[in-house]
């Protein structure tokens, strides 16, 4: 029988890791077993996560593609749903439907450079690309990655950082608003490290998340390093219910979001209605 | 001239009847089952038809507080067979639309489908109202194409014409029909200031005209148009608690709620009134046609119109919008 698309799956949290004050990253992977053999998802997807009975939300999926087994997504607490999603730990059962929207082209970035700008929880969409990079990365040329945050206790993923600084033709840029003193590392905003780290445009591809002011500063220097509003890509947010081209709520132009985007180059958006 | 089959009402009701469940409007203008056909008014009743195929709130899934969603239950798709007696045009053809939305691969809603699947839709011609508008989109009150069987009513019972394989079988099941010429169809109601449907480029174009601002001034966001309108797709999505279970929802929604696109942190891409009259335009008569040509997003059956408690006017603001915007062109020109 036709199985309701809004109906959702049980999943078990395996790990929790509590990244910073407000955010919190969530392991776990799908319980019935032919499912999750069968489920694969590409960078930038996006899936909607309940804490049942206290409603659903849209969240990138943040884990390796390669392993879609274990599924990740890093939420913050923003509201009364991630409240409740909060509360729980490893064991717990959530709601799990997805995997929705347009990847990134990852494929196409093939042979080419790749440069990411991410800030605060921004990084959670980039992360799959990350992953998916290092794990063929052979494929792909230099791996350039800027990733600020407001404080050294607001940075997410150390562990993962810990890999990606060591990891073959790839430089990670790490740099806080204002440090603390115990930071060694670098202070400024991502659009100026971005700017002073100054990736070539040569043969590549950006890819910038964050808060929108955030994003709003990194498109002008990455246009000026010389990056074509078609190489640069980022995800638009806009409030979603379905996932699913349905239920209207993400509907900008002549596209929905969670079917047409949520990943969109520059040179798209370009042509939306400024209303996001 | 094609043919039509003279039927009884006695013998379309005992047909009806066999086939299962009569679903009719009732006084207070709801669908309900009813065992004998009622007198219809002249047009469309106040709920559009939709909501036999879309409700206003469905459930999803439930499961008991506490048990732990492994023992999730999900709603059953209803697929009791039966038919919908007095589908007005401008509704039918609105199902055409959210045909558009939930059924199409690979997000197929299975209530939607299993309805749409069980229920026959047996269409009655209309005597036109005030604010019937049809005729703006090239059909009027005797169209067949989004119905099974049209009737046309008759001092002693109706005119039948089938319209799709199914209707056609079910005619072949009703006894004692007698053939009978068909009259031509009459063409639809429009105001008679109206030139034409918008251009779609044109309309997009104009985002940002001051027009939506002086519109959206005298409208008070409560969303009438939209809870009452026979194509509005839009719902949320919730859960509820009671009596110890819980229940995920499918709730309508309405885009002219203020905080129908407010995200967490209280960002929000449609914050004043303007924004939401222009998305609720734009998506209609731009959007809908730029991603499906043929279709608009409005079938013209005038409830919007009917119930503003403001008296605003979808044609009249959309034909102002096209004047103001044609006007310009010239200017430049
Ligand atoms: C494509 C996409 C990917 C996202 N990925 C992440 C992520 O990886 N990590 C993360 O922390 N957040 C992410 N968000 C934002 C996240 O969905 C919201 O922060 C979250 O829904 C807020 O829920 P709430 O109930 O706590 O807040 P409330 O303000 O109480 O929200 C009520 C409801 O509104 C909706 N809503 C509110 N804000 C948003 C929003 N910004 N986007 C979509 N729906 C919203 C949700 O359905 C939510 O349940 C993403 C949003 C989108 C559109
Ligand atoms: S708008 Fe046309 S189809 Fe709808 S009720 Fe009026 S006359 Fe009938
Ligand atoms: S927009 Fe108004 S006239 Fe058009 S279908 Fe909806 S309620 Fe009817
Ligand atoms: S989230 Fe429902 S249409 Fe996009």
């Amino acid at each position: 029988m036709l199985r309701d698309p809004l109906l959702p799956l049980a999943a078990r949290i395996s790990e929790r890791i509590d990244e910073t004050a407000d955010t919190v990253t969530f392991h776990f992977e799908l319980l019935d077993e032919i499912e999750r053999k069968a489920f694969r998802y590409l960078p930038g997807q996006f899936a909607e996560i309940s804490a049942f009975g206290e409603g659903e939300s849209t969240f990138v999926i943040a884990g390796d593609p390669a392993k879609p087994e274990r599924l990740t997504v890093t939420t913050k607490r923003v509201g009364a749903h991630t409240e409740a999603l909060h509360h729980l730990y490893a064991g717990a059962i959530i709601g799990f439907r997805g995997p929705y929207g347009k990847a990134f082209p990852v494929a196409e970035w093939k042979g080419k450079n790749i440069v990411i700008a991410g800030g605060g929880i921004g990084l959670a969409p980039l992360r799959p690309i990350i992953c998916h990079v290092l794990n063929q990365r052979a494929e792909y040329g230099k791996l350039t990655i800027v990733y600020g945050a407001r404080s050294p206790g607001d940075l997410m993923y150390a562990a993962d950082r810990e890999i990606w600084a060591k990891a073959p033709n790839t430089e990670l840029v790490v740099t806080v608003d204002k440090g603390d003193a115990n930071w060694k590392g670098r202070e400024g905003f991502v659009p100026t490290v971005l700017r002073a780290t100054a990736p070539s445009p040569e043969n590549a591809v950006a890819i910038t998340c964050g808060p929108p002011i955030m994003i709003k500063l990194t498109l002008p220097v990455f246009k000026d390093l010389g990056f074509a509003a078609e190489r640069i890509f980022t995800t638009l947010e806009m409030k979603m219910k379905c996932g699913l081209g349905q239920c209207g709520r993400c509907n900008i132009g002549p596209y929905y979001v969670c079917k047409d985007g949520p990943v969109f180059s520059v040179a798209q958006l370009q042509q939306l209605p400024q209303e996001f | 001239m094609a043919d039509g089959m003279k039927l009884s009402r006695e013998s379309l009701q005992a047909a009806l009847r066999k086939r299962g469940a009569i679903w009719v409007p009732n006084d207070a203008g709801r669908w309900a089952t009813v065992e004998a056909l009622p007198e219809l008014g002249p047009i469309r009743p106040r709920r559009p038809v939709k909501d036999l195929f879309t409700p206003p709130r469905r459930e999803i899934a439930r499961w008991k507080a506490g048990a732990g969603p492994a023992e999730i239950e999900p709603a059953k798709p209803d697929e009791t067979p039966g038919s919908v007696f007095g589908v007005r045009p401008c509704d039918a053809r609105a199902l055409l639309l959210l045909d558009r939305a939930f059924l199409q691969a690979p997000y197929v809603d299975p209530h939607y489908k299993a309805r749409r699947e069980s229920l026959l839709l047996v269409g009655v011609a209309c005597q036109p109202g005030p604010t019937c508008y049809c005729g703006v989109f090239g059909f009027g009150p005797d169209d067949k194409d989004a119905v099974d069987v049209m009737l046309t009513p008759q001092a002693d019972g109706f005119v039948a014409q089938a319209s799709s394989a199914r209707g056609k079988e079910f005619l072949a099941s009703v006894a004692g029909g007698t053939a009978v010429p068909l009259a031509a169809p009459r063409p639809g109601p429009r105001p008679e200031w109206w030139t034409g449907l918008p251009d779609p480029k044109a309309l997009y174009a104009n985002f940002d005209h001051p027009i939506w601002r002086e519109l959206g001034t005298s409208c008070m966001n409560c969303g009438v148009c939209t809870q009452y309108c026979p194509t509005c797709q839009c719902f949320t999505v919730d859960d509820e608690s009671f009596k110890g279970e819980i229940q995920r929802l499918r709730i309508v929604d309405n885009c002219q709620r203020s905080d129908f696109t407010r995200m967490a942190g209280g960002h929000n891409p449609r914050q004043v009134a303007a924004s939401r009259l222009r998305q609720r335009v734009l998506h209609k008569f731009s959007y809908i046609p730029t991603q499906n040509p043929g279709l608009v997003g409005c079938t013209g059956c005038g409830r919007c119109v009917e119930l503003c408690p403001l008296d605003r006017h979808l044609f009249a603001d959309v034909f102002e919008i096209m004047k103001r915007i044609n006007q310009e062109a010239e200017r430049v020109a």
